[in-house]
């Protein structure tokens, strides 16, 4: 419906006197190329913007005129953008519902009850209605931030800047200094049980300083702070900070100031701590500081940083860019779009310059997508971990986050009166949109594959390994050298064996000597040292066999590799110890594992397989199964694929040998291509296992019925 | 009864007389009532209660009959007292219902019969009674209006018409005369002093509208001085406070409630005076002069059939240009470019005898659903101005609305409502939901004698009027009365024709003739007699049978039309067989009419093609099927009209909570 330039409830308006309310501050502020004015109520510490014209028609308000007056006067002052009678109309209603207006007339007393009810349950709601981020105001510490004013004011200054700027350098030049000390086992240490219960003891106090940041922040800026809370933010309470008076602050950096000031603490904070450990023993206060600056220094800002959620991140990127509102007014423009060019409501453009609508157009889908993306996964987690209430608490995230807003537009295009005569057409055109999606997501195939890792492995044949102990006498074959089947690798000579052969061939002399003296006495004595004779024969050819087997040969055509070879000669080495290895070109193959989730799709759904080696990221193979282990394993075939060794897979702490994995799993064999040629023994194996194409919402399904098998044994 | 009282006090602090606050139903709430509230009131067996309580007055009959008029005024007298202390409390009503039927039979020769009793104690329950028609609901609403009179509140009772307003008063006057009461009628010609002269009444006879209308004046009198509180502060200051007209909103008595709570509540009322601010005639032509000037496709877009212009970028810049150094609306950008988009759609959309006619040098309206002249009715924003403009008309003022009600508000506003009607059941969720009353079904007095003689649907026009004077002419032989409805004057007008042609002597009834209405109604129940009446006309009229009728057959009824809903053709039936007399109706109808043409066109297309080239009307059990799409789409559609309504106004009314209320 068009606006008219008459509004039809003018009679009840235009005889009206209105004034702001007296208590009401009034800032003016630049935002890149327009000037806005920011209404401050005292009172209630909220804070209300408005455009020039707008203003200009506040700005007339002086209990005097009465609205028809001024409106009038509006007109012949602003002529082209005069507002109409309806934006008058719903400007006095919005500066009421603000508790801003006062007229000549008795407040309807009942009226300002009702928005007070109406007020205090959309901020209760607001605190209770989402249970994966309630929040709880504990304090007012407006009178305490007063106090302490004083001192902290001093952080404010240049050299509170300086000193600041000098901690951090200090702090990045040690953790240069330090870096792989700190970097290695990173991860261990973040998993670890001991380093959990450190991150829940340091969080809060952090997030605290972190918020008393910003608090003085606004302080400083010549706001007031009258709310410091808790908010439980999925179970894990983090204090909060009513910082919104800073919108008044009139000059930009200053509102950059305080939107930062929490990080900024944070990362003092972390700078301190990372000049602590260096000074400090190791020990329980040693990782106690390590998780500090691991947390205020790299966990809280990237987590804050993010503009696509409403923390730090959002409000610094809104004042920097002076769109102040962005998240709403991106989705009040997102909203006129589609009822514009979706709906055919020729409503008017919401008032945005060309910077501003670029801005607009890219905000709300990101911060959308992002949105449920992080609902969904943050549903996914608490229903996994505790699995009854968690499941209903996650079902009520997600009715809140999503079934709301769908409620809502579904409403909206059902009842709303303006899209009478184009319900039809709105109601098709959003049809049209799921459909779309849903088609997308049920019909559409999409590449299924699954990932997965593992090592370079050789074949039992290339190994050269020592037959029996003995003492390596010689390296016949230098490393490198091509062999054939039957040449001599390795020699080695066991002074003991040479030694029992030779008194096994006099024994056995002897005993045949016997056997001729006897032979003709005693049959039956003979009888025995025949046996005895062939007893000692058979030990002797044993004895010879383990002789022959100290010659190491080769037992395929390829070339001999052995690490240690100038070490070999003189050492003993014991039976199955490798000393080397010979390589051919089909000798490589990749011993990869696979999950449990993925094995149906790799045993029954394989179209084809890419293989790439760590070491040559940008080629890729394509190669085959060559042999399958059919029981699945708890053991991994190197440490390298552990988490600790960089790869993917969890090893249970408790294992020695850490090749135990928490998770059974599946070896498969690959065979590598001869163009791998530099595959070295050993490392790692990327392999994407390509299942050909099928539809998003069959893959979800799978992923989920298999989430659901594990997490709940459902 | 502690709470009522309270409730009943808590106007004070807004209003200058007793009446109710508003209150905004929630969406949930509403949806639900209107869904179940019917069911629920059916469940209650109300009835069954009410048939016991009639005893009770029953057995207070003796203590009457002995009196003379002088002594069943003082027992009036004496009811007053303890009916003002405890309300209608059930040995109080009993008494006062016995004294009403008494002082009836007495002046009129009338006795209650008990179901008229039992209605008029719903409706001191606060609840609808459903009375078939010809039950005689003027003589219900009697025990009810007198039992609230001599409690001390001032009864309004509603009607949908003057003269019916007048007859009643006048009818019934002698017997609130015997009881003490004064009786005032509120007419359309009435002036202030006499309109506060009859509001002082105990008891006011008047059209709903009027009575709206007058609250809506005292509302525009009070200006911000609303509370009894303001005002008396008021007057202590010494400022003259002007007289109002009401004396509050205590205890209406609907009748016909369904179409005076249901249909009429689509458009709100509206009080609208001069433009504070009057824009020039001259105006009106320069913004033809530039529409005119403005090229098509290039300045403006005109969008489909909703006649909506739209000037673009191009034409936005060189009207400014047009009307560069012009004052006035011509300096403001939305000002001018509305004007000159009403003046593109006055000049290439609204189309002289498809959009409006020219009639004594007036631009008129043309209803784009009835296809009737919408007589009063102006367009808004100028955009009728232009047009006058356009067709060298007198330009008439633009009207500014100055106070305005909707009629579900207005009568949620009394502190007791109730009211009648014959048929009202099917929208009694509705009524429920929005008004907070239940209905209740009074059975019948006598069973009915009333019989159908069936439906006939024919293709095309003139196959139906041929039908219809076959049928009036085979009445006028068997010596019976006629009665044909029809929906528009034009066709009582019409059908007035072919029965002249036919030579059949007839009278029509419609808006043109409303004042021999009396005397048309009078005659229309004699042997013989065809009576060609608007559905307007139909309303509240007891249609008296002349000697032999009865024998004959009684009263038949003919409908040559469906109308919008089934209610108001069972209301027009209703004018024969009345109180267990006999009688006769039937319809006949043609798919050209007008409601299956719009509410039903696919259905009607295809039954069109059905009947191509056959003279035999459609089988009965395809004429009720589309009787009935087309109806309950046309229901639909009132409904969301009436909800948007609603709905508008309490939007308004939240935002507008800081301004003068309405």
């Amino acid at each position: 419906m068009r606006e008219n330039f008459l509004d039809a409830s003018w009679h009840r308006i235009g005889p009206l006197k209105p004034k702001l309310r007296s208590h009401v501050r009034v800032h003016r502020h630049r935002y890149h190329d327009s000037a806005w004015y920011v209404v401050e109520d005292t009172a209630s510490g909220r804070t209300h913007r408005f455009t020039p014209a707008v203003y200009l028609f506040v700005g007339l308000m002086n209990g005097q005129r009465t609205v028809d007056e001024i409106w009038q006067q509006a007109v012949s002052q602003l002529k082209d953008d005069a507002p109409t009678q309806g934006e008058v109309v719903s400007l006095l209603a919005q500066l009421n519902s603000a508790d801003l207006l006062q007229t000549d007339i008795a407040p309807n007393a009942q009226e300002m009850l009702a928005r007070y009810d109406r007020y205090a349950k959309a901020k209760r709601r607001g605190s209770f209605g989402n249970p994966l981020a309630m929040r709880l105001p504990v304090w007012d510490p407006d009178r305490f931030l007063e106090a302490t004013l004083p001192v902290v004011r001093h952080a404010f200054t240049g050299v509170g800047a300086a000193l600041w700027l000098a901690t951090v350098l200090v702090a990045l030049i040690l953790i240069g200094i330090h870096w792989s000390e700190l970097s290695e086992g990173m991860s261990d240490r973040i998993l670890a049980a001991e380093s959990l219960l450190l991150t829940a003891m340091v969080f809060p106090v952090l997030k605290f300083f972190h918020e008393l940041g910003h608090a003085y922040a606004t302080k400083i800026g010549g706001g007031e702070v009258h709310e410091l809370g808790l908010m439980v933010l999925v179970f894990a309470p983090v204090p909060y900070v009513d910082a919104s008076a800073s919108i008044a602050f009139r000059r930009k950096w200053r509102r950059v100031l305080v939107g930062a000031a929490g990080m900024l603490t944070e990362l003092f904070v972390a700078a301190i701590a990372m000049v602590l450990w260096t000074l400090v023993e190791p020990g329980l206060v040693r990782s106690l500081l390590y998780q500090t600056v691991l947390i205020a220094g790299v966990s809280t800002v990237l987590f804050n940083i993010n503009p696509l959620l409403r923390f730090d991140g959002y409000y610094i990127l809104s004042d920097i860019i002076e769109i102040p509102n962005l998240g709403a007014r991106s989705t009040q423009y997102w909203t006129w779009l589609v009822n514009r060019y979706g709906f055919g409501l020729h409503d008017s453009p919401p008032s945005a310059t060309a910077r501003e609508r670029s801005w607009f157009v890219t905000y709300a889908p990101l911060a959308l997508a992002y949105r449920i993306l992080m609902l969904f996964s943050i549903s996914l987690f608490v229903a996994a971990h505790y699995f009854v209430i968690g499941a209903l608490i996650a079902g009520w995230g997600l009715l809140i986050g999503l079934g709301l807003p769908v409620y809502k537009s579904v409403k909206y295009l059902l009842t709303a009166p303006r899209l009478e005569k184009r319900r039809f057409r709105a109601i098709a055109i959003s049809l049209a949109g799921v459909g779309v999606f849903v088609g997308a997501i049920f019909l559409v195939p999409v590449p299924l594959y699954s990932v997965s890792e593992g090592v370079v492995w050789l074949p039992e044949e290339s190994y050269v390994r020592a037959a029996d102990n003995g003492f390596v006498s010689k390296v016949l074959a230098s490393s490198g050298a091509d062999v054939h089947p039957g040449d001599v690798l390795v020699e080695a000579d066991e002074p003991e064996l040479d030694a029992r052969i030779k008194v096994l061939q006099s024994e056995i002399g002897g005993l045949r000597r016997r056997l001729a003296s006897e032979q003709f006495t005693d049959r039956n004595q003979a009888e025995i040292t025949r046996q005895e004779i062939a007893l000692k024969q058979t030990n002797l050819g044993r004895a010879a066999e383990r002789r022959d087997a100290l010659t190491v040969r080769s037992s395929v055509t390829g070339t001999f590799l052995s690490p240690a070879s100038q070490d070999l000669p003189g050492r003993y080495v014991r039976r199955g110890d490798v000393l080397g290895y010979v390589v051919f070109p089909q000798s490589r193959i990749a011993r990869i594992v696979v999950p449990q989730d993925d094995i149906d799709l790799v045993r029954n759904r394989l179209a084809k397989m890419d293989v790439r080696l760590t070491n040559q990221p940008s080629i890729s193979y394509q190669s085959k199964i060559v042999r399958e282990v059919p029981a699945a394993s708890d053991r991994l075939p190197s440490r390298a694929l552990t988490e600790a060794g960089g790869g993917h897979f969890a090893a249970d702490p408790r294992d020695s040998n850490q090749l135990k994995t928490l998770a059974r799993t599946f070896q498969f064999d690959l065979e590598l291509p001869a163009g791998a040629a530099r595959a070295n023994f050993g490392s790692h194996v990327l392999v994407r296992f390509d299942h050909g194409f099928e539809p998003l919402a069959a893959q979800w399904y799978r992923r989920m019925r298999q989430l659901f098998l594990s997490r709940f044994e459902a | 009864m502690a709470r009522t009282a309270d409730r009943d006090e808590a106007w004070r602090s807004r209003s200058p007389y007793a009446e109710r606050g508003d209150v905004k139903i929630a969406p949930l709430d509403f949806a639900l009532t209107r869904t179940f509230g019917g069911v629920l009131s059916r469940l209650e067996n109300y009835a069954g209660k009410l048939a016991r309580r009639v005893k009770l007055a029953d057995a207070c009959a003796a203590s009457f009959t002995g009196l003379s008029d002088d002594e069943l005024a003082a027992a009036a007298r004496q009811l007053r007292g303890p009916l003002l202390r405890h309300g209608f409390r059930q040995d109080l009503v009993a008494q006062s219902f016995a004294l009403v039927r008494e002082v009836t039979f007495r002046q009129l020769g009338l006795r209650h019969h008990a179901v008229q009793l039992m209605g008029a104690w719903t409706m001191i329950d606060g609840r609808f009674a459903e009375m078939q028609t010809g039950e005689g609901k003027t003589l219900t609403a009697l025990p009810a209006a007198i039992t609230a009179a001599l409690s001390g509140r001032p009864v309004h009772v509603i009607t949908v018409n003057d003269y019916l307003a007048a007859r009643d008063a006048e009818e019934l006057g002698p017997i609130y005369r015997a009881l003490g009461l004064t009786v005032g009628v509120i007419q359309h010609d009435d002036e202030p002093e006499q309109r506060r002269a009859a509001y002082a009444c105990d008891v006011t006879y008047g059209v709903n509208k009027e009575i709206a209308f007058d609250y809506l004046r005292d509302g525009l009198k009070l200006g911000n001085r609303r509370s009894h509180a303001s005002r008396m502060a008021g007057k202590l200051g010494g400022i003259d406070m002007p007289p109002l007209l009401l004396r509050g909103l205590n205890f209406a008595i609907v009748d016909e409630a369904d179409s005076i709570l249901i249909d009429e509540a689509r458009t709100p009322l509206i009080i609208a005076g001069a433009d504070d601010n009057p824009l020039p005639n001259a105006v009106f032509a320069q913004a033809l002069g530039f529409a005119e000037k403005l090229k098509p496709k290039i300045d403006f877009l005109i969008s489909g059939n909703a006649g909506h212009a739209e000037l673009t970028a191009a034409g936005s810049a060189s009207l400014k240009t047009l009307c560069q150094g012009l004052s006035g609306p011509w300096e403001a950008r939305r000002a001018r470019e509305e004007l000159v988009n009403y003046g593109l759609a006055a000049l290439h959309h609204y189309k002289i005898d498809q959009h409006y006619v020219v009639v004594d040098g007036k631009v008129e309206i043309i209803d784009e659903f009835t296809g009737r002249i919408a007589e009063g009715r102006s367009w808004q924003h100028g955009l009728h101005q232009l047009i006058e403009t356009k067709e060298k008309c007198e330009i008439t003022a633009r009207h500014q609305t100055q106070t305005s009600i909707t009629y579900q508000r207005f009568f949620r506003r009394y502190l007791h409502l109730c009211g009648m009607s014959g048929t009202i059941s099917e929208v009694a969720g509705e009524l429920r939901a929005v008004y907070g009353v239940s209905v209740v079904r009074i059975p019948t007095h006598r069973p009915s004698r009333r019989s159908s003689r069936g439906t006939r649907v024919f293709r095309t026009s003139e196959q139906k009027w041929a039908a219809v004077v076959e049928s009036v002419r085979a009445g006028h032989r068997e010596g019976r009365p006629t009665l044909i409805g029809t929906r528009a004057i034009e066709t009582s007008e019409l059908l007035s024709k072919l029965l002249d042609k036919a030579g059949i002597a007839h009278v029509v009834l419609n808006a043109h003739h409303d004042r021999d209405e009396a005397a048309i109604i009078a005659e229309a129940g004699r042997a013989g007699r065809v009576t060609v009446a608007t559905n307007m006309a139909g309303r509240g009229t007891d249609i008296k049978l002349g000697p032999g009728v009865e024998v004959a057959g009684g009263l038949h009824v003919m409908l040559t039309e469906f109308h919008e809903s089934a209610r108001i053709d069972r209301q027009l039936i209703g004018r024969g067989g009345r109180q267990g007399q006999p009688g006769t109706y039937e319809v006949i109808a043609a798919l050209d009419d007008e409601l299956p043409s719009i509410f039903a066109p696919a259905l009607t297309g295809l039954l069109e093609r059905m009947l191509a080239g056959k003279e035999a009307p459609l089988p009965k059990a395809l004429a009720h099927i589309l009787q009935r799409s087309a109806q309950s789409r046309a229901q639909r559609l009132q409904y969301r009209i009436r909800q948007q309504t609603l709905r508008l106004q309490d939007q308004r009314d939240s935002m507008l909570a800081f301004a003068r209320p309405d």
